[in-house]
This record gives C-alpha cells, sequence and structure tokens, in this order.
C-alpha cells in the first residue's frame, strides 16, 4: 500500500495513472497548520476513448478529463473528493470513510490556496 | 433409512491441468472450413508450449461500447498466430467492473445466442443487452476460465465490450494468457490416447444436427 505525502499546493499529482489498474483510495490526511482555512480537492484525471452509444449507434468522440500536470488542467477531471479543515486542525479519512473512491486515471491535489504549513497524506492501492 | 440431504464425495480425483502441456493431443473437428484445411480433422501433439501474458484496458462511457477485433488484421490485436503450425489457447479473464461482453464470429453474428429469432443479443436494448453476455465475475482476472483455440487464418473474433450504465465512466481491463502451442501433426498418436477435441465456433455457435 503506497503512501505519499504533498504540501498542500495547488494541482500536484499524488499518483500516476497505471493503464490496465484502477486507483483505490484507502486514507487521506489533511493536516492544516497554517492560519487559514483550506479546502482540498482530489481529482481524478482520465482520457476516455472513443465509441459508440448503445442506443442509436451514434459515435461518442474520446473525451479528456484533466491533463498533466498544473492545476488549470486538472480542473476538468472529475472531483472524487473534497474535504475543508479549519485553520490549525487536522482532518484524518480512514478505510471505511475512503470505501469507494476509486479513481479511473492519474489522481491530483487541488487546494482553494496554497499555504505554508500544509501537509496532505494520500494512502492508496492500484488495483 | 433416509437422507435428506446426501453428501457428495468424490474419491481419487486428481487435479487437471487448465491448460494444454506438451505431450497433450488434440483433434481438429471436421467442422473447421476450407480455409482451414491446415488443421481441419487433423490430430496433433503439443511439441512445445509457452505462456504469454499480455493486458489491454479499454477507458470508455457509460452506455457505450466498443468492439475488439483479435485477429491480426491491421486494426485488430494480433493474438492470431502466424504459421499454420501454431495453436493459441487464450485464456480471458476481467477485471471488475460494471461492464459486459459479447462474442461475435465472424462480425455480427453472435456466438450465444437462442434459437428464437428475436432472442439475439442487442446492446441498445436494456434486456437483450444481457443475453449471452459474459460478466467479469463470470471469468475473473485471478482465475479466468473463458478460453478459445485461435489457429492462422481463422476469422476474426470479435469481442463487443459495453460499459453498461449506472457509472458515468468505466475502465474495462482485460488479463490475457496466450498459451502459445507448436503441434506436431507427423508424430504417430500412440492407442488408447483420448485427443482433447477442438471445435470450430460455428459447432458450437449453432448447435443442430446439420451443424
Amino acid at each position: 500500500m503506497p503512501a505519499i505525502q504533498k504540501t498542500a499546493v495547488s494541482g500536484v499529482l499524488l499518483w500516476n495513472e497505471q493503464a490496465h489498474k484502477k486507483g483505490e483510495l484507502l486514507g487521506l490526511t489533511v493536516d492544516n497548520q497554517s492560519d487559514a482555512n483550506i479546502t482540498a480537492k482530489l481529482y481524478d484525471c482520465f482520457t476516455a476513448i472513443s465509441g459508440v452509444f448503445a442506443s442509436g449507434g451514434a459515435a461518442q468522440a474520446h473525451e479528456i478529463f484533466g491533463g498533466t500536470s498544473g492545476i488549470a488542467n486538472c480542473l476538468s477531471g472529475k472531483i472524487r473528493e473534497q474535504l475543508t479543515v479549519p485553520a490549525g486542525e487536522t482532518v484524518k479519512l480512514g478505510e471505511s470513510e475512503c470505501k469507494g473512491i476509486d479513481f479511473l486515471g492519474s489522481s491530483y491535489l487541488v487546494c482553494n490556496t496554497t499555504e505554508t504549513g500544509c501537509v496532505v497524506i494520500a494512502q492508496y492501492k492500484l488495483n | 433409512m433416509i437422507e435428506v440431504r446426501p453428501t457428495e464425495v468424490f474419491a481419487g480425483v486428481q487435479p487437471r491441468p487448465k491448460i494444454l502441456l506438451v505431450d497433450r493431443w488434440i483433434r481438429f473437428s471436421n467442422g473447421f472450413p476450407s480455409s482451414l484445411n491446415h488443421v481441419r480433422g487433423k490430430t496433433a501433439r503439443i511439441a512445445k508450449q509457452q505462456q504469454v501474458p499480455y493486458e489491454l484496458s479499454y477507458l470508455l462511457k457509460e452506455g457505450c461500447y466498443k468492439d475488439i477485433n483479435l485477429s491480426n488484421e491491421d486494426t485488430g490485436e494480433k493474438l492470431y498466430p502466424n504459421v499454420t503450425t501454431n495453436l493459441y489457447e487464450v485464456l480471458i479473464g476481467f477485471k471488475p467492473g460494471n461492464y459486459l461482453t459479447h462474442l461475435y464470429f465472424p462480425a455480427e453474428y453472435p456466438l450465444y445466442r437462442l434459437d428464437h429469432p428475436d432472442m439475439s443479443p442487442l446492446v441498445s436494448s436494456l434486456t437483450m443487452k444481457y443475453l449471452g453476455a459474459i460478466k467479469p465475475s463470470d471469468s475473473p482476472a485471478e482465475n479466468p476460465i473463458f478460453k478459445m483455440y485461435l489457429v492462422y487464418n481463422l476469422s476474426p473474433i470479435i469481442l463487443r465490450l459495453v460499459v453498461d450504465e449506472g457509472v458515468d465512466y468505466e475502465k474495462m481491463s482485460l488479463k490475457f494468457t496466450i498459451n502459445r502451442c507448436l503441434m506436431d501433426f507427423d508424430a504417430p498418436m500412440p492407442p488408447h490416447i483420448q485427443p482433447k477435441p477442438i471445435l470450430y465456433l460455428d459447432e458450437i455457435k449453432w448447435m443442430s444436427v446439420a451443424g
């Protein structure tokens, strides 16, 4: 079970996409020791291939949800988790709270503000 | 004495290998077409074998499907043997997800259907999309039971992967184990050997006396 620690700057990669696996979030800790409230969002960034609609047979073009690093690219991904942590507090989600939070592609962390003294730790598994 | 729920007892059961191994014998049915005369009706000994793992994944929107051609055509996944003496025994396992797989051979002709003309798989139908569909739990990646035999020049087999409703997007991951077998057609078959029958897919599809 890998774990990754990031300071809460916006648009940072937590884990990359593995072509044949989904990412499963097992735990998340947001330790906000800054002077401001912070809102952290986890984005799922992936590309869906082209296909055909089963009903009607129309073509479905490929779609891109989030790109490579950088906040602008992440924001078009799918939000899988969002947490607001008051200044000076720590919020910790365990396995039961994270159950069912799966990622199809890369996982990116985006915060509403860039603060020093805030650390995010995520535990995850690639299945 | 009354036995309400008799317990089944198996004695002397030995595990059998799931795949073809060296020195196993196979016999191709006479139902293979003349375009496959290099195997039609023939008996062969497995002279060599090698297992090659492979994975393919497709990330698709719900309610959509993607056709996967397993053959060596330009648009295919090139999972067929390229020489007449090779047989590919392909095991396919599916990772969990909200998707179905339909099998077509050749294209547009479903392998699994019922006798009534209406009872054919149809991905646009809320009910018929489940007819003959293989779910990931039917052949899980850890213990695959979905197996097919591929020979040189066989018509394309199409896997139609359908993301079922209820999820936004789904990643469909297929885990292949390709047992590459080298066949020896010249070896004399010893007596009392029961070769494994290899049927042509059309024989399975129509299931009639006329074939």
